[in-house]
């Protein structure tokens, strides 16, 4: 794995631990060979996203297809990569519900393999504060 | 598997040995892999034996206790004075003692405060967020940390002392000897922190809609600090993170609150007469003598008591023996439940588990909170110890988290109102949040309350270890528990940190880790769970660590006594083990690059020949220009005029000659006779043979779990120890003779290891998606989503100039 070539920028808001619980957002980078492309799979627990989108639109429900496209939607204005100093254009594939996980996926257009690139996450922090971003770059 | 023309190649035995040439530039990566530890561990020594227990000279040294401590509730302060005990068991004279004031982490000019770093946005703006303005401004209401008003010794003679940020250092008269002890009288005041607004172990939460208020006291007292034979006087500040370790002792609590108050607290209640009704008394013997759970204080009374405003005290006084630590909670709001744990022929013989909690935490409280509490005690003390103390508590003292101290926890997670219904629901999170909290803190009172592994140093010892004995509990809880959410396997869990950059050695310093939750709670369960499952198998890794438990109860180890332990009473070498998973940011990827499959030659032409054409004609299709011209009845000239024909067109290359017989007939005085019954038995019984490449990609070396899959008949699973990297840890080949034939082999299909790319775990490789692959294949969902973000995408451009108002408003100011 050449994580070498992978330089990571992830915006952490500082709060101090109480234990071992705490909101998330996982936000996982890999290459598709196949596709040449960059993809973006996001993760947060049901539980924060529904609480996020209950704050952005009082009544919505995550069980709803609007719902789900909403909180995608204030997901990828929190989430940005960067090659060479230019933004890398991501398009929101959309998201879905596996078990109590909400999935938002993005993904860059065909490209060939970047090399370095630079991802920022503050993901949902105006909407949760205490919400913590990771990046996890399995980018070759 | 390169097996594409369907024929086994044929191998000659004398060819074998070219198969085992390693990859000459990895050689060797194995002796640096699997090298003793010695360098990396502290030598053995009186106190620290190389066995890992104790040494014959092992000391730790003893703190007791005496304090008075009255909650004043209008002003949210609190006044304590104490009297410390403390017993010099080491061999040094000591000239002075230094004593913990972990309030000060709040105090103006701490080292927390001043070193707290600020945020950025995603696009790397300033920010600035409510939460830390609200902390900001919480700290600046009100003077924090701690005010000692007296530092005196047993007479209450003052003696000269100096404050370090969290420590104190107090100057004895005279040197105190060793086997010697001194009394040391502190008394002190400090306004309670709010817990939600500043972030602490403890403090006070405030709930606006009733105007009422839960007390939860922690690290609140002048604490003696830690003296040891590997760092002398404990000398980190606590920034908020490094919990701490603490000698033992013996409390004696007298805790003065309004008396409409419920206090819990570390220890045994000694004067239920003087501040508990009849009736809750009644309750309480109830509970203790008939095995149901019962409610010693009921909602209902709660909620009526939490509309009065006394303005009594009462004094509740605790006692707890062999203790490192003391904390409380005190509030008009509790709920109180409690329900006996037997532990026949153990000490104690019975112990009381209890809860308490405000009606906001009902219904779930009184329903899995006492449940939770017994359960961990079933399950810990079977991999550990009994439970050594006579209560068990489980207090709700905030929405999210926890933190342990003896015999007391603080716990998180309740339920919310629904906003649509108003009704009161909680999800699956807060349900398996609840119990998992609950297991983990009360866990925490065996590691590190009884066992007093260091975390202002080591973080893993007793988070880690904890975390992995709450997994076990929580897999005994139920099936599937979303232990590792939304998995219930840790390892399907773990994988994504292990392959990221953001990490550090599991052995790193507590202040410095780096994403605490996954490299100090769940890599080392991934570990342990990997170190019983498949390293060391249950019956050898219970033992050990069962001996760990027991050799380190209530004494304080080090990482090396737990390494020592675990080798020395399995038997297993595992200093690999520990390298890789502690010592390392190493990641498990294991892989299965190629599979060569043969059969043993039987060196006899008549039977390999033909063998050899068929093989040479299954790989070498006929081309393209002969076929069709076949095919269009083209013809050849050979065809049209035969006599052009002569010996090559009746023999090709694979028929046999008599050069090959003459040869085939003298093999047998070309080998040794034992050689020659080995090829004999070898082509009688005609098995298969096969070469089989791995790879440790992510560089920790880790067993091999195969699976063999077989042309026919069910598969086999086979474990190959981590050894098999022990000259070469990056690529190793290895041979299988078998029966039958040969289809795939996998690796780990069970996930017993966290493997971060599984992609390469099977030969022949597996058709892989991309989880964004598979989403896009679902059709009408998916494009109804994909018409919908287009529409709110255009809807929720915002206006020119409109802001957001989730963030403070910040305006630059030009100078």
């Amino acid at each position: 794995m050449g994580r070498k070539t992978f330089r990571l920028a992830c915006l952490l808001l500082a709060w101090p631990v109480l234990a071992d619980r705490q909101p998330y957002v996982h936000s996982t980078l890999s290459w598709n060979e196949r596709a040449h492309r960059i993809e973006v799979v996001h993760r947060l627990h049901l539980h924060d996203a529904q609480l996020a989108l209950g704050r952005m639109q009082p009544g919505a429900s995550l069980a709803d297809l609007e719902g789900r496209a909403r909180l995608a939607l204030a997901v990828e204005a929190g989430f940005s990569l960067m090659r060479a100093h230019a933004p890398l254009p991501l398009t929101l594939v959309g998201a879905e519900l596996r078990a109590d996980t909400l999935l938002v996926y993005q993904e860059t257009a065909p490209l060939p393999f970047p090399g370095a690139v630079e991802a920022r996450a503050g993901i949902l922090q105006d909407i949760l504060p205490g919400m913590k971003s990771s990046i996890i770059s399995l980018l070759p | 598997m390169n097996m594409n023309n369907c024929l086994t190649r044929r191998l000659s035995v004398m060819l074998l040995l070219a198969f085992f040439q390693l990859a000459a530039a990895d050689e060797g990566s194995g002796a640096q892999a699997f090298a003793q530890l010695a360098g990396d561990l502290p030598s053995p020594n009186v106190y620290r034996s190389a066995s890992g227990e104790p040494g014959p000279q092992y000391w730790q040294q003893r703190a007791d206790y005496r304090i008075e401590v009255a909650l004043d509730e209008a002003n949210r302060r609190l006044y304590g004075k104490e009297v410390i005990t403390y017993t010099n068991q080491s061999p040094a004279s000591l000239r002075y003692l230094w004593v913990q004031l972990d309030q000060n982490r709040f105090a103006e000019g701490s080292m927390d405060r001043l070193t707290r770093t600020a945020a950025k946005t995603a696009k790397g703006e300033d920010r600035l967020s409510y939460d830390v303005l609200r902390r900001e401004q919480s700290l600046a209401d009100r003077r924090h940390g701690h005010e000692i008003t007296l530092v005196g010794d047993r007479s209450g003679r003052p003696l000269p002392y100096v404050i370090q940020d969290t420590m104190m250092r107090v100057d004895l008269p005279a040197p105190l000897a060793p086997g010697d002890s001194t009394r040391l009288r502190i008394e002190w005041a400090f306004n309670i922190i709010e817990e939600a607004a500043v972030g602490g172990r403890g403090g006070y939460e405030h709930f606006p809609e009733n105007d009422t208020y839960i007390y939860f006291l922690a690290q609140w007292f002048p604490r003696m600090a830690a003296y040891t034979d590997y760092t002398g006087w404990q000398n980190k500040p606590f920034l908020g993170r490094g919990e701490f370790t603490l000698e033992f002792g013996d409390y004696d609590v007298s805790i003065t609150v309004p008396d409409d108050h419920i206090v819990s607290a570390t220890g045994v209640l000694q004067n239920p007469e003087e501040v508990l009704s009849s009736t809750h008394r009644q309750r309480l013997r109830r509970a203790e003598n008939s095995g149901d759970q019962v409610f010693v204080v009921t909602p209902k009374e709660a909620l009526e008591n939490e509309k009065s405003r006394s303005d009594g005290l009462a004094t509740w006084r605790f006692r707890a023996e062999q203790v490192r630590d003391f904390a409380f909670a005190s509030s008009r709001k509790f709920i109180w439940d409690a329900r006996v744990h037997n532990q026949p022929g153990e000490e104690p013989e019975e112990v009381l588990a209890m809860s308490f909690y405000p009606n906001e935490a009902e219904p779930i409280w009184s329903k899995y909170s006492t449940q939770a509490v017994i359960h961990t005690m079933e399950v810990y003390s079977r991999f550990s110890f009994p439970y050594p103390y006579p209560t068990a508590q489980s207090v709700n003292t905030w929405k999210f988290g926890g933190m342990e101290y003896p015999m007391i926890t603080f716990n998180g997670y309740r339920p919310s109102p629904d906003e649509a219904s108003g009704e009161t629901t909680y999800s699956r999170r807060i349900k398996y949040g609840l119990i998992g909290v609950i297991i983990h803190e009360i866990g925490h009172i065996y590691f590190p309350m009884t066992v007093n592994s260091d975390e202002r140093r080591w973080t893993w010892m007793d988070e880690g270890i904890n975390s992995f004995l709450e997994y076990l509990a929580e897999v005994e809880w139920e099936d599937e528990f979303p232990a590792h959410r939304p998995y219930a396997n840790v390892h399907d869990r773990i994988i994504d940190y292990m392959a990221s950059d953001r990490q550090v050695p599991i052995m790193t310093h507590s202040d410095s880790v780096l994403r605490l939750g996954p490299n100090a709670y769940s890599k080392p369960t991934a570990a342990l769970v990997v170190l019983r499952e498949t390293v060391m198998g249950r019956e050898l890794f219970d033992f050990a660590f069962q001996e760990y438990a027991r050799r380190w109860k209530f004494k304080r180890p080090t990482p090396a006594d737990f390494f020592r332990t675990m080798e020395d009473a399995s038997g297993v070498d595992l200093d690999w083990f520990w390298r890789g998973w502690f010592y390392t940011t190493d990641a498990v990827d294991l892989a299965v690059t190629d599979i060569r499959e043969y059969k043993v030659s039987t060196q006899n032409p008549e039977i390999e020949k033909p063998l050899e054409r068929e093989k040479f004609a299954a790989e070498t299709p006929e081309h393209l220009v002969q076929k069709r011209n076949r095919e269009e009845g083209l013809g050849t000239r050979l065809g049209r005029r035969p006599e052009l024909a002569d010996l090559y067109n009746e023999n090709d290359r694979f028929t046999v000659t008599n050069k090959d017989r003459n040869r085939w007939l003298g093999l047998e005085d070309t080998l040794e006779p034992w050689q020659w019954q080995v090829l004999q038995r070898a082509v009688q019984e005609d098995q298969y043979v096969y070469f089989a490449d791995f790879e440790n990609i992510g560089g920790l070396v880790s067993p091999l779990p195969l699976t063999i899959t077989y042309a026919e008949g069910a598969p086999e699973r086979l474990l190959i120890p981590a050894e098999i990297w022990r000259r070469n840890a990056k690529a190793v080949t290895r041979m299988f003779i078998r029966a039958r034939r040969i289809t795939g082999i996998s690796i780990d299909d069970e996930h017993q290891l966290p493997d971060t790319d599984r992609s390469n775990n099977a030969f022949p490789p597996r058709i892989q998606h991309s989880r964004i692959e598979l989403y896009k294949r679902q059709g009408s969902d998916r494009d109804l989503m994909a018409d919908l973000l287009v529409k709110l995408k255009r809807k929720d451009e915002p206006d020119a100039g409109e802001a957001c108002d989730c963030a403070v408003p910040l305006a630059p100011l030009d100078n």
